[in-house]
């Protein structure tokens, strides 16, 4: 059984040993997700922990027709920042910046963080970065594509196909490397 | 494709992204069921885009595991249900009780059943005595009814042995049936005698006195005798034990004559 399969009976059996695996798996992605929603390290640490009992409290319902767990958890993960964003409490902290100020920040931030804790493992540079920004806003931040349009200042019919365009354009490149991957493997 | 659901491409971009509603995403999934391509396809953008989420991976602080797993446990302590160990205890319960239950049930009905048992084997013995006994019943009843049918016949004379000078308490009654060609006596009263000593009884037939054999008294019962043809009188005379050939006629303890 892999890893994935033994976390999903696990989580639906509600053994707690799920969370642990999970969480040793994805937090740090996860972490990455949500701290680029809510530009918090206190909140997204807040957020973090919601997400897991979410995660936990639904186990139960996950089965492998809901996509595959990652983007499972991901989707709870994202929308429970998203949730924390719009909390009054949020409002009131007087976090909501420009949204332009916030992409530009983020990116530089992540840009950074990322070249050294991964370094050339970054596939999705590969990726254009009209196509990037688009699924970084639309799949990692959770913004509409109408919010996207105000965000890029660019229509929405652009928006939809440079979405497209980019899922294509990632899915390549993320075969590529499954390829390279697999060969790295054989020869071993 | 009759039967099959239709979507929309712009749909299924928006459920890949994680974008769509709870009802929109089953009936994307729905779709997918029947389109293994198709589930193949969306299976690989999200994995496309998995992996390009995890390139934005950051480490979180190292007290935030600790935290996660502590709320998650409180979460499950606050719904017991979902615990797989209450779980398992709750059942293991369940089949503890049934198992002790069952257990319990046995023993009963073992030590019920023994009971039983030995109840059954009581009332079968009570059953075989009572059987004996009817049949003893039975018999004497018959007997009875026999030595009744005789007193009460017409043709049946009766005939009273009065008692000597040596017994004058003595009587006997004879029931003497000529056309039957039967006899029994009713022993009224008797005197006592000594242990070494049997009463006889003889019938007189034409001057010769006939044997009719050692009376046994102490039954309150009619005894039956042998029926002797031309009888002209009964006689018991005191012999000794066990009986004589020829009567002690000076020991005549009762007698009387046929009519």
């Amino acid at each position: 059984m892999s890893r994935e399969k033994l976390i999903i009976r696990l989580l639906q059996k509600s053994d707690e040993r799920a969370i642990a695996m999970l969480y040793d798996d994805y937090a740090a992605a996860l972490y990455g997700v949500v701290f680029r929603i809510v530009l918090s390290e206190e909140l997204a640490q807040d957020v973090l922990q919601d997400a897991f009992v979410k995660i936990w409290k639904n186990g139960q319902q996950y089965n492998r027709s809901k996509g595959t767990l990652f983007t499972w958890i991901l989707n709870i993960s994202r929308n429970t920042a998203i949730d924390a964003t719009r909390s009054k409490h949020f409002r009131g902290n007087g976090k909501i910046q420009n949204l332009d100020t916030v992409v530009d920040k983020v990116e530089k931030q992540f840009t950074e963080i990322n070249i050294n804790q991964i370094g050339l493992l970054r596939h999705v540079d590969g990726l254009e970065e009209k196509y990037r920004n688009v699924i970084d806003l639309v799949y990692l931040k959770g913004h509409t594509q109408q919010e996207v349009t105000e965000i890029l200042e660019i229509p929405l019919g652009t928006v939809k196909s440079r979405l497209k365009i980019g899922l294509r354009e990632l899915r390549k490149l993320y075969k590529d490397v499954l390829t390279i991957f697999i060969l790295i493997l054989i020869n071993l | 494709m009759a039967g099959k659901t239709h979507i929309e491409p712009a749909l299924l971009e928006q459920y890949i992204l994680g974008l769509t509603t709870d009802e929109e995403s089953q009936a994307v999934e729905l779709y997918l069921a029947q389109n293994p391509n198709k589930a193949k396809e969306i299976k690989a953008n999200q994995l496309a885009l998995e992996e390009f989420a995890m390139e934005f991976a950051m480490e979180p602080p190292k007290r935030l595991r600790e935290n996660v797993l502590r709320s998650v446990k409180s979460t499950t302590q606050a719904k017991p249900i979902v615990n797989p160990k209450m779980n398992f205890s709750w059942i293991t319960g369940i089949a503890a009780t049934f198992a002790l239950g069952f257990g319990l049930m046995t023993f009963l009905l073992y030590q019920q059943q023994s009971t039983l048992v030995s109840q059954i084997g009581a009332l079968e013995n009570k059953v075989n005595q009572l059987e004996t006994k009817n049949t003893v019943l039975a018999s004497q009843k018959a007997q009875i009814n026999q030595q009744f049918a005789v007193v009460k016949n017409v043709n049946t004379n009766h005939v009273h042995l009065r008692g000597s000078e040596l017994s004058p308490k003595a009587l006997i009654v004879v029931y003497w049936n000529e056309i039957d060609q039967n006899a029994y006596l009713n022993v009224v009263d008797l005197p006592e005698i000594p242990a070494d000593k049997s009463l006889q009884l003889w019938a007189d037939v034409e001057g010769e006195m006939i044997n009719m054999g050692v009376l046994e008294t102490g039954k309150d019962e009619l005894i039956k005798v042998p029926y002797i043809p031309n009888a002209e009188s009964l006689n018991i005379t005191l012999e000794p034990k066990g009986g004589s050939k020829t009567p002690n006629v000076a020991q005549l303890y009762a007698n009387g004559k046929m009519l």
